[in-house]
């Protein structure tokens, strides 16, 4: 029985989303939103799932918003970013993000109801979604620099 | 089983890259070794090894979706015993139509902030209280959700078997067919999509009824077989305003947690935020009396929880700074929390040339007002109403006092540095949550911690073709305080190469008889959604807390891997 732990891990089995799982995640103004309906008119979507408490999370949001005017008129990429804070700190994400000026969707998937469909266990956890909404690239973790990786696959869509 | 699973994987390379649907889930393993370490108290154990894989099937409407769980070894002490075994924890299959949704099955599901009704999964905490039944959410109109659902409470594995295949376990009696189930009906409306379709304020009110049946084989008292609760919400917000009101009352329910009294519970959370761009302020108040909410009167520790009450506290991330935590105290808390964020803006003589962010938390909590209902009972005295209490009134003892102050603030392009200060008072004398030496007694512990991080980005190394990223951290902390085990140092670094990491610490209780080192040294590779992280070193005995909820974790040397990976 142990073994299938292995098999799935070797079989490594890469199956992409054909549509955004559709669950329901809050906005900051505690209205629900339907995850499938994401959208950015055809051009590439980074989700980001992150929390308030998670130091490599909040690295990551900021060092790409310092970039994030440069990467939307290049590449007209959109940032989600997903918060699976619980209710200890809901009340705290809207002025941690407008503190810091950052300019993302923001959403709460507070039991990680989204956040199960989409795989996500360890965070930060980020999918990279082409035109057609399929992922095309995911990360987990992250350290100084890992954006540029990030974008350079943005790139690679539009191209 | 066995066949599922192959099944499972058979209809995957089936599916791959048509149009059948998609499956995605998750996987995560552990293991652990323990040797005999006299200096932190360690002893032998058997390697352990834990883990689940998570797995769900996408089609069209429907979704399918199943968890395996594995705990092999599970070391005394570390308050997951009750897990050892492996099977099919988690089942479910949903349709998710545009109105409605349905589930049958195993699922999770979390009302407002939870006061009457929430519950999750988080394996490293030992928490698994999805219920097993079925679930309805409707949404008629835009803008109106109502959830109804009834089910069984899941608690580790069914007992009844000794083997190590396992069932999961949910309460059962012959005479009683309801005996463990919990019904719950909630409404959310967004009013202005409802009905103020111009306003430029937004309203959302929630309400939800949340009951739960239990035989009454108690042989001294008698107690009441179906526990209702309700709750009410509201949420306003205009412009850069924010309030939200999260009301719950409970009826009687005696049990082992509040020492069978007969007492009616109630909470109430109300927070308010105001933001602009640059600075951010949140404040909160809560309350809380005699909600531990059960569908097993006699459970303990996370067993059976319906209900989750989160504690009002800043959630911490440094290592020294969680050697006190708060926990929640369902019986009675009363408590305060302000939260300020403030970004000194960029090219500005103080901010510097990135700006500088600060952060700042102060939280409190009492223990409720309590006096005696009669002279003839004492205080919470089993099988009477337990106390009389007056709702706005503080109770005389301070269970936990802590304010954080962060200063970050990016230097130039390649250095980041982060200040913290934390002031931390923790009543252990009633939290009564910390180890102990021999001959000492639990008290009020006063600690200062001071932590300076700095986030290091370094050239990359150029290849024949492309070239490696690399990139460190360090940490310093110490954690002063002249009770309990005394002054703690700790230093940390990290370094990172491409999709590698190492890293080498040692936390040092210089203020303990036995001046422990608790030193570990770890490396880790990381390729997109996989990771393998393998950490040698020593691990102190303690709480390992997540989100106010806490598991005991023994003291441990030794070797550590964990692997993560997604698909």
């Amino acid at each position: 029985m142990k073994s299938i732990f292995y098999t799935i891990l070797i079989l490594n089995i890469s199956i992409a989303y054909s549509q955004l799982p559709s669950v329901e995640v809050k906005n900051l103004d505690g209205k629900l939103v339907n995850t499938s309906s994401f959208d950015n008119n055809d051009n590439p979507i980074i989700i980001s799932f992150w929390a308030t408490w998670c130091k490599p999370c909040k690295q990551e949001l900021e060092n790409i918003h310092e970039v994030y005017e440069e990467w939307q008129e290049e590449t007209n990429v959109k940032l989600i970013a997903i918060s699976i804070d619980d209710s200890r700190n809901t009340s705290k994400i809207k002025p941690m993000v407008n503190a810091k000026g950052w300019e993302y969707e923001i959403y709460q998937d507070s039991n990680r109801e989204f956040a199960t469909q989409m795989g996500v266990n360890p965070i930060p956890h980020t999918f990279l979604l082409d035109g057609d909404k399929k992922v095309v690239w995911e990360h987990v973790t992250y350290s100084d620099g890992d954006e540029e990786e990030l974008y350079e696959k943005v790139l690679e869509i539009i191209r | 089983m066995r066949i599922l699973f192959i099944i499972l994987i058979v209809i995957t390379s089936q599916v791959k890259g048509q149009d059948y649907g998609a499956l995605s889930g998750s996987v995560q393993r552990n293991y652990q070794t323990f040797k005999e370490d006299s200096t932190i108290g360690a002893k032998s154990y058997p390697r352990y090894s834990s883990g689940h894989l998570n797995l769900m099937y996408n089609y069209k409407k429907f979704i399918i979706g199943t968890r395996l769980e594995m705990y092999h070894n599970v070391p005394p002490g570390s308050g997951l015993i009750q897990y050892e075994g492996m099977g099919i924890a988690h089942r479910f299959i949903q349709y998710k139509g545009n109105m409605i949704d349905a589930t049958v099955g195993n699922f999770y599901d979390e009302f407002g902030n939870g006061l009457i009704f929430k519950t999750y999964f988080d394996p490293n905490l030992g928490v698994d209280n999805s219920i097993n039944g079925a679930r309805l959410q409707v949404m008629p109109i835009s803008g109106l959700y109502i959830t109804a659902l009834a089910g069984k409470q899941r608690n580790a594995w069914d007992t009844s078997n000794t083997n190590f295949d396992k069932k999961p376990g949910y309460m059962h009696d012959d005479d009683n067919y309801l005996h463990g189930v919990v019904r719950a009906f909630n409404a959310d409306i967004a009013l202005n999509e409802l009905v103020f379709k111009n306003w430029d304020s937004n309203i959302n009110i929630g309400a939800s009824f949340v009951t739960k049946n239990e035989s009454d084989n108690d042989p001294i008292y008698k107690v009441p077989e179906n526990v209702g609760a309700w709750n009410g919400r509201i949420n306003m917000s205009k412009n850069n305003f924010a309030v939200n009101i999260d009301y719950a009352s409970k009826i009687n329910d005696p049990s082992s947690d509040n020492n069978f009294i007969y007492q009616s519970g109630n909470g109430l959370i109300l927070t308010t935020n105001y933001s602009q761009k640059g600075l951010g302020i949140s404040m909160g108040v809560k309350r809380i009396q005699n909600m531990s909410f059960r569908s097993n009167r006699k459970g303990q520790f996370q067993e059976f929880n319906i209900n989750y009450i989160t504690p009002f506290t800043k959630q911490q991330a440094y290592s020294l700074a969680t050697i006190y935590p708060y926990i929640s105290q369902p019986n009675g808390e009363m408590g305060a929390q302000l939260d300020v964020y403030y970004k000194i803006p960029k090219k500005t003589k103080i901010g510097g040339k990135y700006g500088t962010h600060i952060s700042f938390n102060f939280s409190n909590s009492f223990n409720i007002y309590k006096t005696t209902i009669n002279d003839s009972t004492v205080l919470d005295q089993r099988g009477t109403l337990g106390y009389n209490s007056s709702f706005l009134k503080l109770g005389d003892t301070k269970l936990f006092q802590e304010l954080n102050i962060e200063i970050s603030r990016k230097i130039n392009r390649n250095l980041k540095l982060i200040g913290t200060y934390i002031n931390v008072i923790n009543n252990d004398k009633v939290l009564v949550s910390q180890p102990l030496l021999e001959n000492q007694e639990h008290e009020i512990i006063h600690a200062n911690i001071l932590i300076l991080e700095s986030l290091i980005k370094l050239p990359n190394i150029q290849k024949k073709v492309g070239s490696l990223k690399q990139s460190m951290r360090t940490e310093f902390q110490h954690l002063s305080t002249k009770q309990h085990f005394g002054n703690w140092a700790m230093a940390l670094i990290e370094y990172k190469l491409s999709k590698w990491f190492f890293s080498f610490q040692d936390m040092y209780n210089y203020g303990h008889p036995d001046q422990p080192h608790y030193y570990s040294i770890s490396s880790g590779y990381n390729k997109g959604v996989h990771r393998v992280a393998l950490t040698y070193g020593k691990q102190r005995k303690g709480l390992f807390c997540v989100g106010g909820v806490c598991r005991e974790v023994p003291a441990a040397n030794g070797f550590s891997i964990s692997i993560t990976s997604s698909f």
